[in-house]
């Protein structure tokens, strides 16, 4: 590409190392900071205001820590799901579907079978929530496998399906008594027990350690590695002996697994009832999240709780400014693309040579 | 007469999807996928309506959306040719930027509309039986659809730019090697989809009569990024592949309205349950063969990286 007369020439770096990452990371929070402080004086307000009243919103309380905590676990897990889909090429858009299918599956059996003691109950709930989400894995898994059915186009489909069918539940058959889309409440005593007085729930633990599996599974199982070569290569694995369709099929379903965790944990954490909303662009998010932590699922927990941070600023943005919620999108999408852009510097050396 | 009334209907509503796929068509057949279709619908629908709306002038409002959402998709453009990003996630992180914009701006217009386009009849051609009212009684935008999907047909497969865009796409080392200045017709092909993701977005507000509303998309550019897929990247069985979605959507209302009772939700399931299925019958070996995707879908390309 030429600019003025100069060429941009991106050299592949053979390594890439942490200082560089880092400091793509750095620059691209500054080029985020100075894009969005654009649209708030566009919209007359002082930028650096917004900013530190954010900050403080984020880290300044225990209230506003628990909060972005809270947030980072339905991201989290949709990252994860995202992110053991990837290690074998696979993407996995479909993470918001399998979000919603968990937590109907968890608040279905919540609702039908609130007679239950809870020592029964919560891990019913769980499993038929882990069963819904898998249903939506094992599709794709299955197509792809055998048939080479492109994954990103039917994860996507399902996603729809999913939140459809949802809302048909919750007009229909689930509809509580107040004539609005919501579900009769799980009975308290399946509710997840609270933290630190707030509204953050021990299902933060659940998504931690899951993760920590996931990352001694990834990087340090012999599976994990059989895993990682069938992503470089199909044919590889397969003269390696690495069953590829039994994989594919097995991934997409823990993928979707994990990812139904997320909306098992919404409904018995903190909703507490099934609602049209609750994915929120959880399963989205994730998979940018996924992405911006290159698949380390250690990783994926910091850049998530940052991440959720953005939703509780924006939070903070709508009572002291009345700005509206669409901004926590304008900014998830500056901060995306601005890290995106400078997630050049870690891969590439930049150079400016005259023509 | 009740039937083609609403074949007309169906028509009018597939429009916006015809546009945008083709777009998305263009761009993926020179190597870019770009998955922020949603994204760019709302930007171009919003800044059709905003001009619309202020200027009282349709046309004004279609050359803003189409511009604007050109010069916005320059963002993916930059993100993937230039700095060889990966194209999922930056077309996503565009869809959050779009529809996030747009409903931001947007916010002190909800359920206003602006003017909208009146169907036009065109003398002869509305007077044949049948298809007349079907086809040739429409808006202008409707009638450049179909334009467009003959101009892309031709561009694509007999024109010399068009081969070198599919080049671009299939194999970009050799396209290098003949002499094809890569970046260049990438850069273009995004920009068209771009440019058409607004006239999408223009039709929806100003073609439609629909009042300014966040949701005013309604999934309808992912479902477009499905479409390209379904239609095999051709302009034919892409702007068909718009017509049947449309169709299978309008039956929902179609049956509601003869008491047939059916969640609407669950008929809503339909046309994505429909899409899977095409795609897997498409993809099996001895279809897909014939006509599959560009090679290089997806993949940035770096000379420096050349084998």
């Amino acid at each position: 590409m030429i600019i003025f007369g100069y060429y941009i020439v991106l050299k592949k770096k053979l390594r890439t190392s942490q200082s560089s990452r880092f400091f793509a990371l750095f620059s691209g929070v500054v080029l985020s900071l100075i894009l969005s402080g654009f649209i708030f004086l566009l919209n007359k307000t002082n930028p650096f205001e917004v900013f530190t009243s954010s900050f403080f919103a984020i880290f300044g309380s225990l209230y506003g820590i628990t909060e972005t905590f809270l947030i980072a676990i339905p991201i989290a897990a949709c990252a994860l799901a995202v992110g053991v889909a990837a290690m074998i090429k696979i993407w996995n858009i479909g993470a918001e579907g399998q979000f919603v299918a968990g937590a109907l599956g968890a608040g279905i059996s919540g609702v039908y079978f609130s007679f239950l003691p809870s020592g029964l109950l919560i891990p019913l709930m769980f499993t038929s929530g882990i069963l819904f989400s898998m249903i939506l894995g094992v599709i794709p898994g299955i197509l792809k496998a055998m048939l080479n059915v492109n994954e990103i186009l039917v994860t996507l489909m399902l996603n729809y399906m999913a939140t459809l069918f949802m809302l048909f539940l919750l007009y229909g058959p689930l509809k509580g008594l107040d004539n609005f889309p919501y579900s009769k409440y799980i009975p308290d005593n399946t509710f997840l027990p609270l933290l630190f007085s707030s509204r953050l729930h021990v299902g933060v633990f659940i998504v931690i350690i899951i993760a920590i599996i996931l990352y001694f599974f990834m990087k340090k199982s012999i599976w994990g590695y059989e895993l990682r070569v069938l992503g470089e290569s199909y044919k590889a694995a397969r003269y390696a002996g690495i069953g590829v369709k039994r994989n594919i099929i097995l991934i997409m379903v823990i993928s979707a697994a994990i990812a139904g965790v997320g909306g098992i944990l919404e409904v018995i954490g903190v909703q507490h009832r099934l609602q049209p909303s609750i994915a929120q662009g959880y399963g989205f998010t994730g998979i940018i999240v996924s992405w911006l932590s290159k698949n380390n699922p250690l990783t994926t927990l910091w850049v998530s709780f940052l991440i959720a941070g953005l939703f509780v600023s924006g939070s903070d943005m709508q009572i002291s400014y009345s700005l509206p919620t669409s901004i926590i999108k304008v900014f998830q999408g500056i901060v995306f693309l601005s890290i995106l852009a400078s997630d050049i510097f870690t891969d590439y050396y930049i150079s400016l040579e005259k023509k | 007469m009740d039937i083609l009334l609403i074949l007309a209907y169906i028509i009018h509503a597939s429009t916006p999807i015809v546009l945008v796929s083709l777009g998305e068509l263009v761009s993926e057949k020179s190597g870019v996928l770009n998955l922020g279709l949603e994204g760019m619908m709302m930007i171009g629908a919003f800044s059709g309506f905003y001009v619309g709306y202020l200027t009282g002038n349709i046309l004004l409002g279609i050359v803003a959306s189409v511009l604007i959402t050109g010069i916005f998709s320059l963002i993916h453009a930059f993100l993937t040719i230039t700095l060889h990003s990966n194209q999922v996630v930056s077309g996503l992180a565009l869809t959050f930027l779009g529809t996030g914009l747009a409903s931001f701006s947007g916010r002190g217009f909800i359920n206003t509309s602006a003017q909208s386009l009146q169907a036009i009849k065109i003398p002869l051609l509305s007077n044949i039986p049948i298809l007349g009212v079907v086809f040739f009684n429409q808006n202008i935008l409707v009638y450049f659809s179909y334009f467009v999907i003959f101009l892309i047909l031709f561009f694509i497969y007999k024109t010399r730019p068009g081969l070198e865009l599919q080049f671009c796409g299939e194999s970009p080392s050799t396209s290098d090697t003949a002499g094809i200045n890569i970046t260049f017709v990438r850069y273009k092909a995004v920009v068209f989809g771009g440019m058409m993701a607004g006239l999408g977005g223009a039709f929806l507000t100003l073609a439609d009569s629909s009042p300014w509303s966040d949701q005013i998309t309604a999934g309808r550019g992912w479902i477009a990024v499905a479409i390209v897929i379904f239609g095999r990247w051709n302009p034919l069985l892409v702007g068909a592949g718009s017509y049947l979605f449309g169709a299978l959507n309008s039956l929902q209302f179609k049956l509601q309205a003869r008491g047939i009772d059916i969640s609407p939700y669950i008929l809503g399931m339909l046309p994505y349950l429909f899409t899977i299925v095409i795609l897997s019958i498409t993809s099996i070996k001895v279809i897909s063969k014939r006509w599959g995707a560009p090679e290089s879908l997806g993949n940035p390309y770096i000379r420096e990286d050349r084998e």
